[in-house]
């Protein structure tokens, strides 16, 4: 070979890293955001990439780079149950793909080296679940399992300074630490094991649940006692936590236990007795209602403080009363649910809050109660809904992002009525909203949703950020992850906010920190860049 | 050449462009898109003759002694709906009157099989089988439909539909919780009755709520072949709970295809 080998080496391992960038940033994207338009796409770069390598080297090329992608699969799909599986897994695919390439692909060691070593570094140096996001954000944090039960798909997760230090930290339920899970599955051998056994199977099981407070500490993510949490600052992470009802009505979370209320054989008899079913359902529903208004003295919601003005809210007995401006008022109402709060166009600040409808109500002066707008359920899906106040045009009146199916923005009117800003898609039906905040270092917050892929049908949804323009909304970034539990905050105290989020049925926190880096141009460029030495490369053979 | 060349420099820059290019989402229909609440009922142009009562007692009466309706099958589920998170129990399986039953059910996402035979009761859960001890309810599938009976005079019927592949005559009737609970004879509400008269917090709940029931009867065959009841209940720190309780009825005298595992199959595999 008349090349320098350490410049060779160099080469085939910056191609790798290369096909990396272009794989995952590009490519991946590409298919699941246009799908069958991303093939329209490929297919001819693909012919081209194909014919642009001189045949000489084609194969070489060809295999060299299959050879790098599916090592780099294999390895971040090995089995990672236990270390053992793991590095034995990861063994195999390295010899079985590393001897195909060296024999199939007749590439010299020092290719095979390079190719081994990235796929290698790809999956051991850094947390995969970034190149889901790295256009814009790093993976900064993902947590361990916090929950070992047998049934919950998640909890309802905030972000709160618990410790007032300044920074945000995460708030969620868990039983990692409480339920440990067992080192193997039990067999049961003697009679009085198959006993117990058959007697755990039969009943469904009460589960330790507790409140997990993770805090960043030192450079890592660390919870926080739960007796080192004082009781009024307990009561204002118990008011911020979503309001949740996981399990509603089969199960009840009482005393740091989820209990059930049904049992197999019982429920499945009761409701067996078909012409009954309803019947129990209401009975069952009303049971829990009841115990749950016992356990508030009646109370149908309670918030010490909501927005700026509003304080020692309470609703009861069909009575909303409350401080607004520190002045008392009262009035009747038929909402179970105090929401957040907006502004409104004449300067004031609306209570948002829901029962059957979703009513603004403003206070007068003489601290009566006026419902000011309205959005009934004939009007929107309220009862899966969720509503997000945010100013975004500016004007200091806040718009209601309301997340449904359809979702809208709601700009409240002066004369009382909504105009409708942005409707979601009439064929959209995985659209939603869920926040309005700033990240990173940017200067003006932005609308953070769920939204599908642009042309595909399926319903799975990416988070990503927006910005309101009156033609729409302009998407500024993706996360190609499903999350729910979106929060905003700034978590390691440097006072920039990240994503924190999880998926469904992982129970594993995700902290997603935005890199000024422009790593989606860059990768074009390389693309571009590597497209341009090829076919300088192979007019100067030709 | 230069002409190829061209071709793929502009095919090179689509691509970019698709790539780089920020997308906008552009809004769909700005106005709000109608629901189905409080939606009035469409009206049926066949009135029947007889009223809701008279098809419900008539589906009871055959449900119980037609020789067709004493095998079939069943699906049914419990949603609820609060906020965004929706939970829901299922049940499936098949109907052998005087013998058993099999149910195949779900709650709260933790699957299991349920079956009843004979005097015979087991558990599947974990891939195990255990007796089921606790003293049975009656083996008796369409308890609790004669608890509509006093309401169904009042039924609306709607127009005619098939139900998985069977042209069926639907009823519906529509009240309050408290209605129904202050009308319906069914022993089940009892000790709800009992309850209301230390808990007036209740009776607010039991006002504001909203009860929906369908009965879907088979025109031919005049027995039951869907049932649904939507309970909407005002619910603390988090508006209202949508539950959707939906069953169907269907294969009836599908004597052939159904198969309820014989106490001597389950006994091989018993655990405890």
């Amino acid at each position: 070979m008349r090349r320098n080998p350490i410049l060779e080496t160099i080469s085939w391992a910056l191609y790798a890293i290369a096909l990396f960038l272009i794989y995952h940033l590009l490519v991946k994207p590409a298919f699941l955001d246009l799908t069958w338009i991303a093939v329209l796409i490929f297919l001819p770069l693909l012919a081209f990439c194909y014919f642009v390598v001189h045949p000489s080297e084609r194969r070489q090329v060809l295999v060299f780079t299959i050879g790098f992608l599916l090592l780099d699969r294999a390895l971040t799909r090995v089995d990672v149950k236990t270390t053992a599986a793991l590095l034995i897994g990861g063994a195999i695919a390295i010899i079985v793909i590393a001897l195909l390439v060296k024999w199939y692909g007749r590439l010299n060691w020092r290719a095979v080296g390079s190719l081994v070593l990235i796929a290698l570094l790809a999956n051991v140096t850094f947390n995969r679940d970034t190149l889901t996001a790295l256009s814009h954000f790093t993976v900064k944090y993902e947590s361990d399992r916090l929950y070992n039960g047998d049934w919950v798909d998640y909890f309802p997760l905030t972000l709160h300074d618990v410790n007032g230090d300044g920074s945000m930290e995460i708030i969620t339920y868990g039983n990692a630490e409480e339920l440990p899970l067992p080192e193997e599955i039990e067999k049961p051998e003697t009679e009085e094991e198959k006993k117990a056994m058959a007697e755990k199977l039969r009943h469904l099981q009460a589960e330790p649940v507790s409140l997990y407070v993770l805090t960043w500490k030192d450079g890592q993510m660390v919870r926080m006692p739960n007796d080192q949490i004082p009781a009024d600052t307990m009561e204002i992470i118990k008011e911020k936590l979503p309001t949740d009802y996981p399990g509603f009505p089969y199960y009840t979370m009482k005393d740091g236990q989820l209990v059930p209320n049904v049992q197999r054989q019982p429920y499945a008899e009761g409701m067996m007795q078909i012409g009954t079913a309803p019947y129990r359902a209401f009975m069952l529903d009303m049971e829990n209602i009841a115990n749950q208004l016992a356990e508030n003295e009646g109370s149908m919601d309670v918030r010490q403080t909501l927005g700026s003005k509003y304080s020692d809210l309470h609703i009861k007995d069909g009575m909303l009363t409350g401080n607004y401006d520190g002045k008392p008022f009262g009035g009747m109402t038929k909402s179970t649910k105090l929401l957040t709060t907006m502004m409104l166009p004449d300067g004031r600040e609306g209570l948002v809050v829901m029962g059957e409808h979703l009513s603004v109500l403003t206070i007068d002066p003489d601290g009566t109660l006026t419902e000011s707008y309205t959005l009934t359920r004939k009007q929107a899906e309220l009862a899966t809904g969720e509503f997000i106040p945010a100013d975004i045009d500016n004007d200091k009146v806040d718009e209601l992002l309301v997340a449904g199916k359809p979702s809208y923005i709601l700009k409240p009117k002066q004369d009382g009525t909504w105009e409708i800003l942005w409707a979601s898609g009439d064929r959209d039906k995985s659209f939603r909203f869920s926040n309005f905040a700033t990240i990173g270092s940017n200067e003006k917050p932005e609308i953070v949703a769920k939204a599908k892929s642009w042309v595909s049908n399926h319903d799975l949804r990416y988070l990503s950020g927006f910005d309101y323009t009156p033609e729409g909304l302009k998407q500024n970034w993706r996360i190609y992850m499903p999350l729910i539990n979106v929060q905003i905050g700034d978590i390691d105290g440097d006072k920039e906010n990240e994503i924190v989020a999880n998926m469904h049925n992982t129970h594993r926190i995700l902290v997603f920190k935005q890199h000024n880096i422009p790593v989606f141009g860059l990768t074009i460029a390389i693309f571009v860049g590597l497209l341009g030495y090829g076919v300088v490369r192979r007019f100067r053979h030709a | 050449m230069r002409k190829a060349t061209k071709a793929w420099a502009l095919l090179a820059a689509i691509c970019t462009a698709s790539l780089l290019g920020g997308c906008t989402y552009e809004s769909g229909t700005k106005a709000f898109a109608t629901t189905n609440f409080d939606q009035k009922p469409e009206q049926t142009t066949t009135v029947q003759t007889e009223s809701g009562a008279e098809w419900l007692k008539t589906a009871l009466e055959k449900g119980k002694t037609d020789k067709e309706a004493q095998t079939y099958w069943y699906r049914g589920y419990v949603k609820n709906t609060i906020l965004s998170r929706t939970t829901t129990s299922m049940f499936e399986g098949a109907v052998i009157n005087g013998k058993g039953y099999n149910v195949d059910a779900r709650i709260a996402a933790q699957p299991y099989s349920y079956y009843r035979v004979n005097d015979k009761r087991y558990i599947k859960a974990k891939d195990q089988f255990v007796t089921a001890p606790d003293e049975p309810l009656a083996f008796d599938v369409l308890k609790g439909f004669e608890d509509w009976l006093p309401f169904m005079d009042k039924a609306v019927q709607l127009p005619e539909e098939k139900v998985i592949g069977v042209v069926s005559v639907p009823f519906q009737l529509k009240m309050t919780g408290a209605e129904w609970l202050k009308n319906s004879q069914s022993p089940l509400f009892e000790p709800l009755k009992k309850q209301l008269v230390e808990r007036p917090d209740l009776d607010y709940i039991l006002k504001e709520s909203t009860i929906k029931t369908t009965i879907w009867f088979g025109k031919e065959d005049r027995l039951i072949h869907q049932y649904e009841t939507w309970i909407i209940l005002p619910l603390p720190e988090a508006g209202t709970m949508d539950q959707q309780v939906m069953f169907n009825l269907f294969k009836y005298d599908d004597t052939g295809g159904i198969h309820i595992k014989e106490p001597e199959e389950v006994e091989k595999y018993l655990l405890y």
